[in-house]
């Protein structure tokens, strides 16, 4: 068996294991959580399309009012972001292609408040603190002028904000949830709020989600 | 009568950190103050080659002495990076002899980013969308392939007939020491005017953050490719910066530029290049910050 054998084979054992692990782990985990959220995000600064994971631990819980600490991971991908692209008469001169990706893990505090008698209609507030991991990577060709460069960056930033959120009770284990994740981290900067630059930005993220929440035990 | 003694006792074998304490506390209170720009020193032209409404803001060092002469820093964009340069140029040592100038369209004021009292979240959404049409005609030339921009010669116009001239006039200014500071489509601008008025620059520093150079298919990079094949003197003293998070190909074409200026190391031309962990818009501030420092402490 030459090297390259064994070194896949070392790679799908470290794999399975690390599933092993990590399904048990979270296994035990989950005993602690109450509720969890899966949305699809689209995103305003960094990449585009990105899907988050949330589980909820819920402190104190009543039929109006239920406070809970989370953590969640989302990730987007999206085309590598370029001004060129905005104007078709110079896209058509230069060749750019590449993709970027941000990964995000949160910690949220909040509540929830439900609305009405029937109490399907919940409102969320919660902040959170986290951070992300931004990466490029592209190529640019320009043909005139004989232009052939790559480029690529990776860099990790700290982040905080705000995520509000309206979740329409279907049934008492399932609902649907739409939210707006907003980074708070461009405010006391240079620009600060200058709203149409969130599209040009990969460190001011704005996020839109909608997605399902579950219920994971009844309480 | 105990308690008195207790607290004698505590504050003997305390007395050091409460001397400390006390040390910092005075150190902390006697920080300046941010330097302000006064009523008289804001300063309004209505330009006669732009047909824009300016207001000019002018921020005199603290202890202004009309006997002397100031090197005098300009910035685009005021209205972004104006005041938040304002506590640099209190706190630097190495900008106590320049005069500060930011230049903003006297019209669309941003009353959240200036802390005005009318702050209004409307007014902002609306007057963001002016400020970016208007420097986009001020700052860019030619016009882009789709017939935007295309103002630069006339706002350079501006800046040498009607701003430096009220400013000598006013201050009392180092006429052969003057910086000019641009980020994003301000730092296209001042690039652009150092490449087309080469033979008489108004300006001798030029700090250049984030310069979006594939505007109107590359002009600047030919302007910038034509001046290295004909070994331009450039008499410049220049920094550069970049956002490693900016846009892919103003970081590509940077690069670019950097490789062919390296390549071409024009005569009279100082110049650095840093590369930040940031985003476009964040950079600005720490980009003007060390870009200042290497124009005038370096």
């Amino acid at each position: 068996m030459n090297k390259s054998r064994y070194t896949q084979l070392f790679s799908i054992a470290a794999i399975v294991s690390l599933s092993l692990i990590s399904n048990t782990s979270f296994g035990q985990i989950l005993h602690h959580f109450q509720s969890a959220e899966t949305s699809i995000e689209l995103g305003l600064g960094g990449a585009n399309l990105g899907l988050q994971g949330k589980i909820n631990h819920h402190w104190t819980s009543s039929d109006r009012l239920t406070t809970m600490s989370s953590l969640s991971f989302s990730s987007f991908w999206g085309q590598i972001g370029n001004y060129t692209q905005y104007y078709p008469s110079l896209a058509a001169l230069s060749d750019i292609s590449g993709f970027r990706t941000d990964n995000h893990l949160r910690l949220y505090s909040g509540a929830k408040i439900a609305l009405f008698s029937k109490r399907k209609l919940q409102l969320s507030a919660e902040a959170y603190l986290g951070g992300y991991h931004a990466f490029m990577s592209g190529k640019h060709f320009h043909e005139r002028l004989q232009i052939n460069q790559d480029y690529s960056a990776s860099q990790f930033f700290f982040d905080y904000g705000t995520r509000f959120g309206i979740n329409y009770k279907v049934n008492d284990q399932i609902g649907i949830l739409a939210t707006l994740n907003n980074s708070w981290r461009q405010l006391g900067y240079g620009y600060r709020i200058l709203p149409m630059l969130y599209q040009y930005n990969p460190d001011n993220k704005m996020s839109f989600g909608l997605g399902v929440t579950y219920n994971l035990k009844s309480e | 009568m105990k308690t008195v003694v207790l607290f004698k006792i505590y504050i003997m074998k305390h007395i050091n950190h409460l001397l400390l304490l006390l040390l910092i506390l005075s150190l902390a209170s006697c920080s300046k103050d941010t330097l302000e720009v006064l009523p008289e020193n804001v300063l309004e032209i209505e330009s006669v080659h732009t047909g824009e409404a300016y207001q000019i803001q002018v921020l005199l060092p603290e202890n202004y002495d009309e006997s002397r002469s100031y090197k005098v820093a300009y910035i685009l964009d005021g209205y972004y990076h104006f005041d938040y340069l304002r506590q640099e140029f209190t706190e630097q040592p190495y900008l106590d002899d320049v005069i500060f100038v930011g230049i903003f369209y006297r019209d669309y004021p941003l009353p959240i980013a200036r802390g005005s009292e009318n702050e209004s979240i409307s007014t902002l959404i609306n007057n963001s969308g002016e400020i970016s049409r208007l420097r986009t005609v001020d700052f860019m030339y030619p016009q882009n392939l789709d017939g935007t921009g295309g103002g630069g010669l006339r706002f350079y116009d501006f800046l040498k007939t009607e701003l430096i001239p009220l400013i000598d006039q006013t201050y009392s200014t180092d006429t052969n020491n003057r910086t000019i500071m641009g980020h994003s489509f301000g730092a296209y601008f001042v690039m652009f005017q150092m490449f087309e008025f080469v033979d008489e620059p108004l300006f001798n520093n030029i700090v250049c953050l984030d310069n979006q150079f594939w505007w109107a298919d590359l002009h600047l990079m030919d302007m910038a490719i034509a001046a290295f094949d004909n070994q331009t003197v450039l008499p410049f003293k220049l920094y550069m910066g970049a956002a490693q998070f900016a846009n892919f190909d103003t970081n590509s074409l940077i690069n670019e530029f950097l490789e062919r200026l390296e390549t071409a190391n024009p005569n009279g031309l100082e110049y650095k290049f840093e590369r930040y962990n940031d985003g476009h818009s964040f950079s600005a501030k720490n980009g003007f910050q060390l870009g200042l420092k290497y124009i005038y402490n370096e």
